[in-house]
């Protein structure tokens, strides 16, 4: 009699080709709060999506800690290294730290007259306590749970689910890129009057018409292909490629040809091609890199010319300088107010103003001086580092910059011990796109700070695996 | 043996750096005090044998909690004065004098001090410099670009006041969190400084939260 095979360990493997898939999208599952503006009741309130990579994170950490239980295996596990528990701790001493909670939560006290939780929720404490849940989730959980379940070893034997991981990555992407070249041709500028007191600044219409995938935005959907192609063409670049035949040979350049295509953010169309150069230089053999730099240009050039018209005004409206109402606009404009949050000394240049709550302070900032503050910000077009800076402090930024630069720097190691494998290769293109692209565009949200983790797990694999020949065992 | 010279000259400035912060100047806030508290929790917990193992023993994890006690004492002791002296004036705020606290000349001296130690490590330290660095860049390039459009001036559209505090801080807390890898990195002055952390803090705490600064020398 066939012994049967245990279920479990591909209920593993399914579980994080899940994760991958999800990951790459933030379809929401659910609003919490109330939609007053749909409910005609003339104002908004603030809701809290759950999206969908969200609930199937928590089922995958939930599946992993039962089986781990099972197995007895908690020694055996990787642990998120002290930059990530660092970064925790920095935005732990933020939330203490900051001013206006510590006034709300006392004006909330005096209000009550008693000290109990809900004086401590108040609106900026309940939007810091979300964004370190958030934190807690995206550099602590999710690194854990990919390292762990990419690199199995709770078992007998190492199960390496790399490659299965890898794949569905590149599934997920390349359909994301495809609804996006779809959306490119199907969506169009709003042709309703746009005039009066209540008219809506152009560059804001033209953003909402841009190609998102299964993002909210054309900006996250731009920046998460500027982070994730790199790693694929690290791969494309690579020895190993030879063994997925022409399908990924010619399949590659043309889904980065439609990636191309469908980016409307302007910086995430040049870091793109920075992370596929750097993806194709990085390694020590460089065969294939003039090919790929070519096709690489010859998309960029091809499909400036020849995007969609929605693509092509989202890219123009990001590289002018000025908009309807400002002489410049408020995209980069904020760059100058955010680092406001110096002044005056002793305020809040150490610590912030608490985590998350860079949109509640931003317009006390506009007040120091008379820079213009008109209109709104086009969707997820602040600068990542100038947001951690005020809501974490310098403490909070360069502990960031720290737990990146962990991850780069022992994807550099692995590529010391092992020059020929593109893991560590295309990680370190990734990070160096991701590092570029949040410049213009925070990518440290929901759905997207997945993929910053998924990235720091093929960091760590990628260092672990000392022989590459004797320590792949087996896919599941 | 000049090991031991550099970092002690850095622990010193730090605890230089730690009296100011102790004066009637400081002024802390509510918050001020409950981070001091939560700090001096911290350094206790790190004092546990399986934490000092992995914190204290090792000069990154020492480095990064004494960067995150030094900013917080550096903040501190920035309010301490002088309110004048040795000052920085610049021709395009004629008005206006950016004076040098002893803090920040501490922490310079400190981290010059400590130099010959930092110089050649690589930890946390780097990547606090990295970001103030990054702050910089951003700001010179924000305000080159922005004075191309509007007007500069304190009372006009773009006051560039900001941008001289930005930069004094910048230096300050790179040259705080230098100082606090030159102290981190000799292991004997490591453990002693981590050992006498949580009651330095808490000395700290109780001093600002039950004999705080009056009103009238705050004003």
């Amino acid at each position: 009699m066939k012994p049967r095979k245990n279920p479990l360990p591909w209920l593993d493997g399914a579980s994080l080709v899940a994760l991958v898939v999800t990951m790459c999208s933030q379809l929401d599952v659910r609003h919490l709060g109330r939609d007053t503006l749909a409910e005609g009741l003339g104002y908004a309130s603030k809701t809290f999506s759950v999206a969908l990579c969200d609930v199937v994170l928590a089922l995958t950490v939930l599946l992993f800690v039962v089986r781990t239980v099972q197995m007895k295996a908690w020694k055996r596990l990787w642990w998120p290294p002290l930059p990530c528990w660092a970064l925790l701790f920095a935005a732990l001493i933020a939330l203490v730290h900051a001013e206006n909670v510590h006034e709300q939560v006392g004006a909330a006290i005096a209000a009550a007259k008693h000290f109990g939780p809900r004086t401590l929720l108040t609106k900026e404490s309940k939007v810091a306590i979300t964004v370190m849940i958030q934190f807690v989730g995206y550099f602590l959980i999710a690194p854990w749970l990919f390292v762990n379940l990419l690199h199995d070893r709770r078992g007998e034997t190492l199960i390496s689910r790399r490659d299965t991981a890898i794949a569905a990555l590149f599934v997920a992407v390349a359909a994301g890129i495809l609804l996006g070249d779809l959306q490119a041709f199907v969506f169009h500028r709003d042709n309703e009057p746009n005039t009066g007191p209540h008219a809506v600044d152009s560059s804001l219409i033209v953003q909402a018409s841009a190609p998102h995938g299964f993002f909210s935005s054309g900006n996250i959907y731009s920046g998460v292909l500027c982070i994730l192609l790199p790693l694929f063409w690290a791969l494309w670049g690579s020895r190993t490629s030879e063994k997925f035949g022409p399908a990924f040979k010619f399949g590659l350049p043309l889904l980065t040809f439609g990636a191309f295509f469908s980016i409307s953010s302007v910086p995430a169309l040049i870091f793109l091609a920075i992370g596929i150069t750097a993806a194709l230089l990085i390694p020590q053999t460089r065969g294939k890199a003039p090919l790929g730099i070519a096709i690489t240009l010859a998309c960029l050039v091809i499909t400036w010319f020849a995007a969609p018209t929605a693509v092509r005004d989202a890219r123009a409206s990001f590289l002018q300088l000025n908009s309807d109402k400002q002489e410049v606009k408020k995209q980069f404009i904020e760059w100058e107010v955010a680092l406001r949050w110096n002044s005056p000394r002793e305020r809040a240049f150490a610590t912030g103003v608490a985590p998350g709550n860079y949109q509640n302070n931003i317009g006390k900032l506009y007040q120091y001086d008379g820079i213009p503050n008109e209109e709104k910000m086009p969707p997820d077009s602040n600068n990542l580092y100038l947001v951690q800076g005020v809501a974490l402090g310098v403490l909070g930024l360069g502990t960031l910059l720290w737990v990146v630069g962990h991850f780069f720097g022992l994807a550099r190691r692995a590529l010391r011990t092992n020059p020929g494998d593109w893991i560590p290769e295309g990680v370190m293109a990734a990070l160096i796109a991701w590092f570029l692209v949040n410049l213009f565009h925070a990518m440290i949200v929901r759905g997207a700070g997945l993929v910053l983790a998924f990235l720091f797990a093929l960091a760590v694999i990628a260092a672990q695996v000392r022989n590459p020949a004797r320590d792949a065992v087996s896919e599941n | 043996m000049p090991r031991t010279i550099f970092s002690a000259g850095a622990l010193l400035a730090l605890i230089a750096v730690y009296l100011l912060a102790f004066s009637l100047g400081a002024r802390p806030s509510s918050a001020d005090t409950a981070t001091l508290l939560l700090l001096a929790v911290s350094g206790g917990v790190a004092l546990i044998p399986a934490f000092r193992r992995r914190l204290i023993a090792d000069a990154d994890a020492a480095t990064f909690g004494l960067i995150a006690v030094g900013y917080i004492l550096y903040q501190l002791a920035d309010r301490s004065g002088p309110a004048e002296g040795f000052a920085l004036r610049f021709p395009f705020l004629p008005d206006d004098q950016f004076v040098l606290s002893y803090a920040f000349r501490l922490a310079i001296v400190g981290a010059l001090i400590g130099a010959p130690l930092w110089v050649k490590s690589g930890g946390p330290e780097r990547y606090m410099v990295a970001g103030l660095l990054l702050l910089g860049v951003l700001g010179a390039g924000s305000f080159r670009v922005l004075s191309q459009h509007y007007k500069v001036g304190v009372v006009d559209t773009l006051d560039p006041t900001p941008m001289v505090t930005l930069y004094l801080q910048i230096v300050g807390y790179a040259a705080m969190a230098l100082c606090c890898r030159a102290v981190a990195l000799h292991e004997r002055i490591r453990g002693m400084v981590f050992y006498a952390l949580p009651v330095a803090l808490f000395a700290l705490w109780a001093r600002h939260t039950f004999m705080p600064a009056p009103q009238e020398a705050a004003e």
